[in-house]
């Protein structure tokens, strides 16, 4: 999408106007906590990034890390209670969600922010055609009549390069292999031209080869409508071609952010480093895999000081004790290790 | 679907004649001679016997006489052998000498009727418990429900006929105690309610169930990622899912209801297919039972088909190719 389409549609919504610099997303310092029975469980804590216009941000983690968690509090799909957000902004083109009223966030869903989920099956309704789904987007938010939603959900799916799209836009979902299904989940998030988009682990639930064609779609819409990407996964592979810029999350704190290229050459955390180090390669055939060992804390009870020293290798005493925090070591790189610069120099 | 329709109607041959082969060996084993009585105080001639027994083919064995009942064995009609039962579309006269179809041409509408009544109120007040009590699980109108429907489910319905009719009938006069031989929908309200309180708990746990179960999965998140509202999220998308089992019981019920309701009737005394059957056991009158149990199997059959290929409509992912 071109910046005057963008100034456009800022028209009919004053609340979304995209500032000078580009800046789509800006969350600072957020907050999750799941208040359970066992106790109150911290799912982030303090996590601040930015999304600009035509920018991919991968948020990279393992699962419980937070980073779903941190997508459904942008889009408002928190079950509240049990989650609480204590702290934190979470700013939309200047404009804080998270003090906005109910019905005004609802309607940032869709138009403004939308949201691609994992699993596409359990994800779209299976009692409802795909192309009504999609229409849905259209009569809910601009109230199109029946048959013109129809025909924009058809317009659609050819977009998200769906074969025989006119014949099965009144197909069922469990009609369509998985890789067809998350397009129609993609044609769902972009049907109203959102801002920005967010991917929780597109490709998980799909094989090698079908991965590559839906990250390469995803690129490819990104690119010609200039949207703000969020790619959440836990795969450093997915990610490589795609992203600009990746955040590394451990407990719900990002340890590292930095451009994509100079991560991958060199991490400046111990625990990126980890993640690089176990994903296999075909120079290293039988070699034993290098492997994070231990599991991440329990969020009820994550431990004092950085909350990665029971798996750390390079771990101090004061790593047991004080919590480092996420600093710029180099420009553009951030990273919460006491030792960043030995980790990134070694 | 043409051919699974036609398989299950097929289906419906051997269950129809092994239900009333059934019913028809039960009622003719019941002690009791149906000529007693019949003709006053004293017993009847020897004559009259004779010809009532010839007439009903009583003196026949039952594999014979339940041939002839169904019509794939002749039997005689004004000295003439003659196949003349169920398959040429012949219920036979009850013992009283009227032609069982004509009784049960009369009284079905009024069981219908009530049935209709029964299941409005399941549908009606079931599904909007069900509804208010799943959004809010846990707070005081779910424990209200819940309480409520496990007395409804433990309370035998004779007794809630019987105090239904006591306080609002007798004591408030808000419904008609009993009901005539052409009943309107206003006196059927309160029986069909008693009729209904039964699956009224089952309809309104099952919505509930359900409903909080899709309201945790995953395309109702969706729905509300997609900037839906909470009322179409909710009314929409997780009770369009939450709605399958439900019908298909009110669906199975309403099959069950068509089927007469004996006691029901009996308290409210409604002229129906139930209390016709239970007046026709009380008078050991075989004709009359096995007659509007054979239409009742039917009914209740084509209804199941029914709500079978309902299923299909309102579950997509069930085919019936």
């Amino acid at each position: 999408m071109t910046t005057t389409t963008r100034e456009a549609k800022a028209h009919a919504n004053p609340s979304a106007y995209v500032p000078e610099d580009g800046l789509l997303l800006d969350v600072e310092d957020l907050h999750v906590e799941f208040h359970t029975d066992d106790g109150i469980a911290k799912a982030i804590n303090g996590v601040s990034f930015q999304v600009r216009q035509g920018e991919t941000l991968a948020i990279l983690g393992e699962s419980g890390s937070g980073k779903s968690v941190t997508a459904q509090a942008i889009m408002g799909i928190l079950d509240m209670p049990p989650a609480v957000i204590p702290e934190g902004k979470i700013r939309y083109c200047g404009q804080d969600l998270l003090t906005m009223d109910e019905e005004q966030r609802r309607r940032t869903r869709g138009p403004e922010i939308s949201m691609i989920f994992q699993d596409a099956l359990s994800s779209l309704n299976p009692v409802f055609p795909v192309g009504w789904q999609i229409a849905e987007m259209f009569r809910e938010h601009r109230g199109l009549n029946k048959s013109d939603a129809l025909a924009q959900a058809i317009r659609l799916m050819e977009r998200v390069q769906i074969p025989a799209a006119r014949e099965r836009v009144k197909a069922y979902p469990h009609q369509f292999s998985g890789g067809m299904r998350q397009r129609i989940m993609i044609a769902m998030a972009i049907a109203l031209d959102p801002a920005v988009l967010i991917a929780d682990e597109p490709t998980t639930a799909l094989d090698v080869t079908v991965q590559a064609q839906i990250m390469a779609l995803l690129e490819e819409l990104q690119a010609e409508r200039q949207m703000g990407l969020i790619l959440i996964t836990h795969d450093l592979g997915v990610v490589a071609d795609v992203a600009d810029r990746i955040a590394v999350m451990y407990t719900g704190r990002l340890v590292e952010t930095a451009d994509i290229l100079p991560l991958y050459a060199n991490p400046a955390h111990p625990y990126t480093r980890g993640l690089l180090e176990s994903i296999p390669r075909l120079d290293q055939k039988g070699q034993t895999l290098a492997a994070i060992g231990g599991l991440p804390p329990n969020l009820l009870r994550i431990p004092p000081g950085c909350p990665f020293n029971p798996r750390c290798r390079m771990a101090q005493d004061v790593c047991r004790t004080d919590l480092p925090a996420l600093r710029e070591i180099r420009p553009g790189r951030f990273s919460a290790c006491h030792f960043a610069e030995e980790v990134i120099d070694d | 679907m043409g051919t699974y329709i036609i398989r299950r109607v097929l289906q419906m041959i051997p269950v129809l004649l092994g239900a009333t082969f059934l019913i028809f060996a039960m009622v003719f084993a019941l002690p009791g001679d149906p000529t007693d009585g019949k003709c006053g105080e004293r017993p009847c001639s020897a004559a009259y016997i004779a010809e009532f027994k010839k007439e009903y083919n009583l003196n026949d064995n039952l594999l014979l006489r339940y041939a002839k009942y169904t019509g794939i064995w002749p039997q005689d009609r004004g000295g003439e052998q003659k196949f003349d039962g169920l398959l040429q579309g012949n219920l036979g006269k009850n013992y009283n000498g009227y032609k069982v179809a004509e009784d049960l041409q009369q009284r079905y509408p009024v069981t219908a009727k009530l049935a209709l009544v029964a299941i409005v109120f399941e549908v009606v007040i079931g599904i909007a418990a069900g509804v208010l009590t799943g959004v809010r699980k846990g707070g005081f109108l779910d424990n209200l429900v819940l309480v409520s429907t496990l007395v409804v489910i433990s309370i035998p319905i004779f007794v809630i006929g019987a105090l239904g009719q006591y306080f609002l009938g007798v004591k408030l006069g808000w419904f008609p105690v009993t009901v005539g031989s052409n009943p309107t929908f206003y006196q059927l309200l309160l029986p069909g309610m008693v009729l209904g309180a039964l699956s009224i708990a089952y309809v309104s746990r099952l919505t509930r169930t359900n409903l909080v179960e899709n309201l945790r999965a995953d395309y109702v998140r969706t729905a509300i990622a997609k900037g839906l509202t909470r009322r179409r999220a909710v009314g929409l998308h997780a009770l369009r899912n939450s709605l399958i089992p439900v019908v298909t019981f009110i669906g199975f019920d309403f099959g069950g209801l068509l089927g007469g309701a004996i006691v029901t009737e009996r308290i409210f005394n409604i002229q129906g297919v139930g209390s016709y059957i239970y007046r026709g056991i009380n008078n050991r009158d075989g004709m009359a039972v096995v007659g509007a149990v054979t239409v009742l199997v039917l009914v209740y059959l084509i209804v199941n088909l029914i709500v079978d290929l309902l299923y299909g409509v309102l579950d997509p992912r069930i085919s019936h190719d």
